[in-house]
Parts: C-alpha cells; sequence; structure tokens
C-alpha cells in the first residue's frame, strides 16, 4: 500500500482526532463540583416573614365511615381544637387539648345528613344545612349551649345560597335570593348576630339589606372582623368568563334578562342603571377601568347604611378580604392586589403572584391586611405556605416559603387574627384509613 | 486476462469512499461529543436550580423540625433533633443524609459512606459555609448528585447537610435520546454513503470495462493476436453523460490502435519478406556470378595444366570463357540496369502503338528463328504516352523475347494494345493471378488518339505456362520458372524484374495471368498521356 505523505498525514490527523472524539463521547465516569451562589438567609433585621413557632396535631386514624367535616382553632397561644367529626351517621362537634392529646368534650350535634359545616373562629359557634321536611335549614349550633338555632329556612332545595361568619366568629352572614320571586333581578343579605340573652335564651338579631342585581352576576360578600362592614360585589363574569371591551360596551345599558349564573354563589339579575363612573386612579396606583355592570357595595349593618362604592377592575376579581388596609382581590392570573380607597377613589396595587416554582395560590390574609398567605402546591404531593408582609401598601419581597409538606390533602387554611396561620388537612394511612392533622403558624 | 494492476486504496472508489466516510464520521463524532456537551450543561443548569431548591427547602425542613420540637434553630437544636430532621428530610425524598456539625463531625448518617463523602469537594465547600454539589457521571448513564450546604441560621453556621440525589434517569434518559438520536443519523448516513458507493461504483463501470479490456487487448497484441472480439463484448448502450462519451471515445482509440496494429504487422511481414528477399537476391547473386566463375577458372586451370599441346581443349575452353564471360558481362549489365533508377524528370510523349511496332517488327526475326509469329491487335492506333522511349522499348522486348523463349514453336503468339478505362483491379505493380485471362475482348482502334485511361499491351504465347505458386515470384531477381532450359537459353533470371521497376518508374505495371500448359499473358499497362504520374508522387 503507497500512500501519499499527504494522505497520510490526513489519516493520521482525522484517526487522532477520532480517538479524541471517542474518548469525550465514550461514557467514562466524570465528578464535577459546581458551587451555587450565594443565599440571602433571613435575619432578624432582614424583614422577612419569619415562622417563630410551629404546633402541630397529628389526630388519631379513622375508617372510610368517619370524616372531619371542619376545624377551627383556639385563641393563638392555646392547644384547643374544635372538630366537626361524622362517625358513622352521627356528627360530632369535639373540643380537643393538643397539648395533653386529650379529648375535653364531644357533643353530638345532629344526626342527620348535614352539608355547608363551618366552625366559626374561636370556635364559639357551628353553622350547617340540613333539610327539615320539604325544606333546606341554616342552623347554627352553640357547643357552650348544646343549642341549635335555624336562622333561616327555604323552600326551593336548589336556591343558590351562601354564608359566612365574621372575622371574629360572631356574627354569620347570607346572601340569598329576595322575595319577589326574581332571583336575578334583587337578591338579600342578612346579618346574624348571635346573642345569649339575660335568661340564657340562644338567639339571633338580624339585619337584612335588600341588594339590586345586575342580571349575570357573582356575588361576594366579606365581612370585616368584627362584621362592622361588609363589603359586597355583584360581578358580571366568573374567571374564565370575563368580558371584553366590545361586550362591556353593550351590557352597559343592559334591560333584558339575559340571566347567567355564577359559580353557584349567587346569581344574576337584570339592571336599568348605568350609575357608575369610574375612578380616575391616582398617581401612585394603577389607572383603574371601568366595567357598568359590575357592583360594589359597603354595608354598614349596626346603621343599616348600604354605600354603594365606585367600579375598580375591568377584570373579574375574586375579592379576598376586607381589612383596614383595604379590599384584597386576586385576579384569574394568581396576581394578589390590594384595593385603597374603595368608598372614594379606589387605587389598584399589585402584590404578588404566588410563588415561583408553585401553582394553583390560594390567598389568605390576615385581620389587619399587613401579612399575606399562599397556600400552593409545589407538586401533587407537596403544598407550602408562603407569606409577605405588606408595608405601606406594597409587599415587603417576593414570597418566603415558610412551610412546606407532603401531604395528599389540605382541606382548609385560616388565618387566626394577625399572629399566626392555621391549616388542616388529611392523609392516607395503611389499611384504608385516614387520619388529620393540623398545624399552626405562629408568626 | 484481466489484470488489475493497482490495490484498492488506490482507487477511485476507495477514495471517494474515504473522503466521504472519515469526514462524515468525524463530523457525526464531534456533532455527538458536542451534544454530550450541550446535554450536560443543560442537565448541571437544571440541577443546580433544583439544588437550589433542594438547599431552600433544607434550611426550611430544619427550622420545622426544630420550631415543631420547641427547640431553638441552633447548632444545639440541631444536633439534638438530628435524627427528626435527618427523617424529615428523607420524607422529603433525599437520599443518604448525612447531618454534621459546623466543624464537618458527623452527627446523624452512616459512618462508613461519611467518609467518602467527607473527602468530595461538596462537602468541603460546606464546611467553608458555601452550597456545593458534585455531579457524577457513571460509565454505564448513572448520575449521581452529591449535596452538601451548611446550615445557616440568623448568621450563625448550625450545621452542615450532605445527602445523594439520583437524576440517573434524567441524564440516562437525554443519553438515550441522543444515542438514539444518533443511531438514527448514523444509519442515514451509511444509507447515504451506501447509495453514494453504489452509484459511484456504477458509474466506475464502464471505465473498469474499458481497463480490463485494454488490458486484455494488450495481452493479446503482445501475443501478437488482435483483440476485436473482445470490444465487440463492450458494447454499451444506454450511457449518454460524460462517462458513456469518454467510453465511446476510448473504444474508438482502442480500435484505431487495433487498426494501426494490424498495419504494423502487415509493414513488419512486408519488411521480413523483402529482408528475405533481399537475401535470396544476394544469395542469387553470388551464384550466377560464381557459376560462370567456376566454369572459366576452371577450363583455365585445365588449359594452363596441359599447356599449349593440347589444342582441343584450347578451342573448347575458349569457347567456355568467352561464353561465359559474356553471359556474366550480360549479368553485370542487368544487375546495374535493375540497381539504376531512370531519370523520369524529362519524359517525351511518345505513341505506344508505334514504339510496339517497332519492337515487334525487331522481334519478328528471332521470333521467326524459334518458329513462332507474332500477331499484333490495335497497333495501328494512337496510344500517346509519357516516358522514356528507350526504357519502353526495352520493357517491350524484354516480354515479347520470354514469350519468344518459353513459347511451343509454331504457335503464334498474340499481342495486342488497347486502351481501358482502369489500370487492372489490382494496382500497378500486382501480378495476376487468375484462371482466364482478363479482357481480352479485342479494341481496334485506328488514327483516333486515345487520351484517357490506360493503355494496356497483353502478350501471350503457348507453351508449358507457368504454376500459379510461381506466378507470385516470377518478377523477383534470379528467378527462373525453368532453370534448365533458362539457362540452356542464356537468361540472368533478371529481366522482369527490370520491366517490373521500369514499369513502376513509368507510372504503370505489370502482371502475368498463366494457365499451366496453355496461355501465358504478360500485361503491362501504362498511363496515358493525361493520366501520368511520376513513379513516386502517387
Amino acid at each position: 500500500m503507497n500512500l501519499g505523505k499527504k494522505t497520510i498525514g490526513i489519516c493520521i490527523l482525522e484517526g487522532l482526532m477520532m480517538v479524541l472524539i471517542f474518548a469525550g463521547c465514550g461514557n467514562r465516569e466524570q465528578d464535577k463540583t459546581i458551587i451555587l451562589p450565594s443565599l440571602e438567609y433571613p435575619t432578624a433585621d432582614t424583614g422577612i416573614l419569619c415562622i417563630e413557632h410551629i404546633q402541630e396535631y397529628v389526630g388519631s386514624g379513622y375508617s372510610y365511615f368517619e370524616e372531619v367535616l371542619s376545624a377551627s382553632w383556639g385563641e393563638p397561644g392555646t392547644d384547643i381544637l374544635y372538630l366537626l367529626k361524622r362517625d358513622q351517621d352521627k356528627y360530632f362537634y369535639q373540643t380537643i387539648d393538643t397539648g395533653e392529646d386529650t379529648v375535653i368534650s364531644s357533643i353530638l350535634v345532629e344526626e342527620r345528613f348535614m352539608t355547608n359545616v363551618r366552625i366559626a373562629s374561636g370556635g364559639r359557634y357551628l353553622s350547617y344545612e340540613v333539610q327539615e321536611g320539604e325544606d333546606m335549614a341554616l342552623i347554627v349550633f352553640s357547643p357552650e349551649q348544646e343549642t341549635r338555632l335555624t336562622l333561616r329556612m327555604w323552600e326551593n332545595p336548589e336556591e343558590t345560597f351562601s354564608y359566612v361568619w365574621s372575622g371574629d366568629g360572631g356574627k354569620l352572614f347570607s346572601w340569598q335570593n329576595g322575595d319577589t320571586g326574581d332571583p336575578y333581578g334583587e337578591w338579600q343579605v342578612t346579618r346574624y348576630e348571635m346573642e345569649v340573652d339575660a335568661e340564657g335564651v340562644f338567639q339571633s338579631r338580624e339585619v337584612q339589606f335588600q341588594m339590586r342585581g345586575n342580571g349575570r352576576a357573582w356575588r361576594s360578600v366579606l365581612p370585616n372582623e368584627d362584621g362592622s362592614e361588609v363589603y359586597v360585589r355583584d360581578q358580571v363574569s366568573v374567571f374564565g368568563d370575563s368580558c371584553s371591551e366590545g361586550e362591556l360596551e353593550e351590557n352597559g345599558n343592559r334591560t333584558d334578562n339575559d340571566y347567567v349564573t355564577g359559580d353557584g354563589m349567587g346569581e344574576g339579575t337584570n339592571r336599568t342603571d348605568s350609575s357608575y363612573v369610574a375612578g380616575s386612579g391616582r398617581e401612585d396606583g394603577v389607572v383603574l377601568g371601568e366595567n357598568p355592570d359590575n357592583s360594589n357595595w359597603l354595608l354598614l349593618p349596626d346603621t343599616a347604611t348600604m354605600v354603594e362604592l365606585p367600579e375598580y377592575s375591568r377584570e373579574s376579581v375574586y375579592p379576598v378580604r376586607y381589612t383596614p388596609a383595604g379590599l384584597f382581590v386576586q385576579e384569574e392570573n394568581g396576581t394578589l392586589y390590594l384595593i385603597e380607597d374603595i368608598r372614594s377613589q379606589p387605587v389598584k396595587r399589585e402584590l404578588a403572584q404566588g410563588n415561583s416554582g408553585s401553582f394553583d395560590p390560594v390567598p389568605f390574609v390576615c385581620v389587619n391586611g399587613d401579612h399575606v398567605f399562599f397556600m400552593e402546591w409545589v407538586d401533587y404531593s407537596t403544598y407550602q405556605i408562603s407569606g409577605i408582609r405588606i408595608v405601606g401598601g406594597e409587599a415587603e419581597s417576593q414570597p418566603v416559603v415558610l412551610y412546606k409538606e407532603s401531604y395528599e390533602s389540605m382541606v382548609q387554611l385560616t388565618v387566626l387574627g394577625d399572629q399566626a396561620v392555621m391549616f388542616w388537612g388529611e392523609e392516607y394511612m395503611e389499611g384504608g384509613n385516614y387520619r388529620y392533622k393540623v398545624i399552626v403558624l405562629e408568626y | 486476462m484481466y489484470r488489475k494492476k493497482h490495490s484498492f486504496v488506490h482507487s477511485i472508489l476507495f477514495r471517494i469512499s474515504f473522503w466521504i466516510l472519515m469526514p462524515g464520521i468525524v463530523g457525526m463524532l464531534f456533532t455527538a461529543y458536542f451534544v454530550r456537551i450541550q446535554m450536560q450543561y443543560h442537565i448541571e443548569r437544571q440541577i443546580t436550580e433544583e439544588m437550589q431548591r433542594v438547599r431552600d427547602n433544607s434550611l426550611l425542613y430544619v427550622r420545622q423540625t426544630l420550631l415543631l420540637n420547641d427547640s431553638r434553630v441552633d447548632a444545639a437544636g440541631f444536633a439534638q433533633y438530628r435524627e427528626e430532621i435527618a427523617r424529615q428530610l428523607k420524607g422529603a425524598g433525599y437520599r443518604e443524609v448525612f447531618l454534621c456539625d459546623p466543624d464537618g463531625e458527623l452527627l446523624a448518617g452512616e459512618e462508613d459512606s461519611f467518609e467518602t463523602r467527607r473527602a468530595q469537594e461538596d462537602f468541603m465547600q460546606a464546611q467553608k459555609q458555601a452550597g456545593a454539589f458534585t455531579v457524577h457521571y457513571g460509565s454505564g448513564g448513572q448520575c449521581q448528585v452529591y449535596f452538601s450546604m451548611p446550615v445557616i441560621w440568623k448568621e450563625q453556621p448550625i450545621g452542615i447537610i450532605s445527602s445523594t440525589f439520583d437524576y440517573g434517569e434524567l441524564y440516562g434518559g437525554q443519553l438515550d435520546t441522543i444515542r438514539r438520536m444518533i443511531g438514527i443519523t448514523v444509519a442515514v448516513f451509511l444509507l447515504i454513503c451506501l447509495v453514494i458507493w453504489f452509484t459511484v461504483y456504477r458509474i466506475l463501470s464502464p471505465i473498469r470495462s474499458l481497463s480490463r479490456a485494454a488490458n486484455e487487448i494488450s495481452a493479446h497484441l503482445t501475443g501478437g493476436q488482435q483483440g476485436s472480439a473482445i470490444l465487440g463484448k463492450l458494447q454499451m448502450q444506454g450511457r449518454k453523460d460524460e462517462i458513456g462519451e469518454l467510453y465511446l471515445n476510448d473504444m474508438e482509440m482502442l480500435r484505431v490502435i487495433e487498426e494501426q496494429f494490424q498495419k504494423i504487422q502487415e509493414d513488419r511481414n512486408r519488411i521480413l519478406a523483402l529482408w528475405s528477399s533481399r537475401q535470396e537476391f544476394y544469395n542469387n547473386v553470388t551464384h550466377e556470378l560464381k557459376t560462370p566463375l567456376t566454369t572459366i577458372s576452371g577450363f583455365a586451370q585445365l588449359m594452363e595444366k596441359n599447356g599449349p599441346g593440347d589444342e582441343d581443349l584450347f578451342y573448347i575452353g575458349t569457347e567456355h570463357i568467352l561464353r561465359e564471360s559474356t553471359r556474366l558481362h550480360r549479368m553485370v549489365v542487368q544487375l546495374l540496369e535493375l540497381q539504376n533508377r531512370t531519370d523520369m524528370e524529362e519524359v517525351g510523349r511518345l505513341d505506344l502503338a508505334q514504339i510496339l511496332k517497332s519492337v515487334c517488327e525487331t522481334m519478328g526475326i528471332k521470333a521467326g528463328r524459334y518458329g513462332n509469329i507474332l500477331v499484333t491487335e490495335g497497333i495501328n492506333g494512337l496510344f500517346p504516352v509519357l516516358g522514356k522511349e528507350d526504357r519502353i522499348r526495352q520493357v517491350l522486348i524484354n516480354i515479347i523475347d520470354n514469350a519468344i523463349k518459353y513459347g511451343e514453336p509454331g504457335k503464334p503468339i498474340l499481342i495486342r494494345i488497347a486502351v481501358q478505362g482502369e489500370p487492372g483491379k489490382s494496382g500497378h505493380m500486382e501480378t495476376k493471378v487468375q484462371g482466364e485471362p482478363e479482357n481480352y475482348g479485342h479494341t481496334e482502334t485506328t488514327g483516333q488518339e486515345n487520351q484517357d485511361g490506360w493503355v494496356r499491351i497483353t502478350v501471350s504465347n503457348q507453351g508449358q505456362g507457368i504454376r500459379q505458386e510461381e506466378l507470385e515470384t516470377i518478377f523477383e531477381p534470379f528467378y527462373r520458372v525453368d532453370k534448365g532450359r533458362s539457362r540452356e537459353l542464356g537468361s540472368s533470371g533478371l529481366g522482369l524484374s527490370i520491366v517490373a521497376r521500369i514499369m513502376k518508374e513509368h507510372g504503370g505495371g505489370i502482371s502475368a495471368d498463366s494457365i499451366p500448359g496453355g496461355t501465358t499473358t504478360f500485361t503491362v499497362c501504362f498511363p496515358t498521356a493525361n493520366q501520368y504520374i511520376p513513379a513516386g508522387n502517387s
């Protein structure tokens, strides 16, 4: 074989390249160390929200025939947990000392099937719905009195009805259809103030507001901490059903009865006026748009006064909490906003959008409106609680992860005053049993 | 047989394959290497992001665990609740969890495997209060990540967490993807190479056939054979491209080579024949010269021995010496004539019939002496030719003289002169060997000038004739059909050779036809004056 020098040179060169590349392509063992960028650890003076104490209570397991329907923590700093637990067909209201892990009391509440069960903050009352004969009934149970009080009964079992407790757990607000038979044209908001008279009789005092419907409504009723003020919103659309500008113009002078139900929390009615004037906005806020079909009110039950509020958002919003700092709302994309000065010239401030790397953030706001928490999922088996501090109407930082846990389901989260976050969930155990776990994060 | 002279390494097919395969393979390997580097880069970036989350989570889990146990978030709490922390981390998916104090002393975890972890770079970085991880790529597609981080709370280091994460599924998956991609690329590349190789092979097929044919033809030619049959096998159909054109041109070239070879072969044979003839000529010359000299020498010696007293011997010897010396002289003169070329630069316009008539009158006397008569035809016509009269006369005398000498006594010798369009089928100097004399038709022309064509003179006699195999050599010097009789008649064997040369010099030709025991005809053709082209110019 008589190859030329040039060919031999090229062969050698290519051979070397192949050897080198083969060496690079081969699966040889290799170690590589990478140093992570430095981390800003939270310190005492960084201002980042920190959890100072964590309380955890893991309840005993229960079978498929048992179920915890609602839970509430006592005053922050105490170890008292209130539960409504179903055992077979009976419902028991339990008071548990989590420190001692003992059930202080277990009271039989109902033997009928109950729905929409809520223990008021502080555990003083339990509200639920049952069927009484052909009618539905909203009942409040006082564990202290061991007495049931029927607040309201209605005939139509399909009537959309909802209620909410005030932050202090002393007043219940319900909203339901009106008396005219036009569920979309008018509706009602009722405050039930629980009291025990001098003779020890458990009763309630009612204040009711007649509300105008806008024909296609999604309604929110948010009482403040003590129930003295109630923010009410009647919205034309829900998430995923936002109106375009053309639709807004078309709906501006709507007079027909084109009703669209919302998410089950209310229903709309037609409106005949166009009395809304958009807020002009301020220099430090977002210029607000107008949506003439949305209605906002502030109810003052103590004086039976209803104040109509200006609209503040073009987009559909989910009102989260009404606090002294303002109204917290969440838009469909998950962004949380603070609406300040809702009575006169609302200003919309963007706060946060949950934690990066998580999804489905659900916001919760403390009583004062200066702490916001997100319950969000990292993956389908891990959730986390993150929080931010609000100072001067602005978020102090990005949401900080406060707690992370692998759990199968999160059932309920409640902000206890302005001191702690309480949440509980269930997890599956071997043998077809479940158990619940309650966690309180004190900050 | 086809001889493969070059090795496969030097073939076009190998070179093309080499220049396609080698860069292709190198390119593919480079691509694979580059993709692999890119893959590792992306994996490491992804792992870095995840390790940052792991670091955040780890810190959170430590705090959670300590707060849940009503412990302060400090080194003491970290050490006290190490098992709970390790359990929490393992519950979050960490593997091989090691918890150490800020100095790197093991608090929780397996001691046996900790020594290995302690020596790794990431752990040493954690001791320097920097989070780090070491990616270990195994030879079997494994990818282990060893993560170490300091646990710092309120600027105080409270411990070190080290753990292991398995990214083999991610790395292996991507590696498999790359392997599949490379596999498909290699398959496609090899398919393309195969197509190219096949195409080149087909393109080169005619060239190989030509090479094989050239080799075989070469082998045949070397053996003195022709290879036309091989060319016949190489008829190619359907190729109209450059290769086809080259193929056809090469075929034509081979055909021309073969023709030239054939001519060379013929020339070679002719040269060999000439050489042989020349040799025979010299042999004849020496033989013919030697014979009379022997006679002369013999009688001279005998006369010297016997002396003047032997009167009979004197007269007989003198007669023999005179006769042989005369023959010798004539032979020398004829040889000189044969050798000398006629100066044909100055030729005259002659009437061939007049010359023939004159010769016939002269030779008629000799014919009468042998009991023959000369019968002429067409002798009264006008046949102008260009030439030397004495030489033409010599030609005519010679062939008529031969006809007389070899003719049967009492038989007429027929002499014809006529004009023909062509000199005959053969060329100027070609002898004819035919069964019947050609064109014996009588053409009588009187007083009319025959300007175009050839003047043809035939001299026919009746006698023993000449055998056909001898007809081919009668124009060679010293050749005699019947040597005994010619010697008797004093023939030197050079006459017809001289005639042939003279005819050639005049641009004409001579041929002979004979039937053994029958008629022998010698034909000479002269170009007419208008057709005359001196010999050497044609």
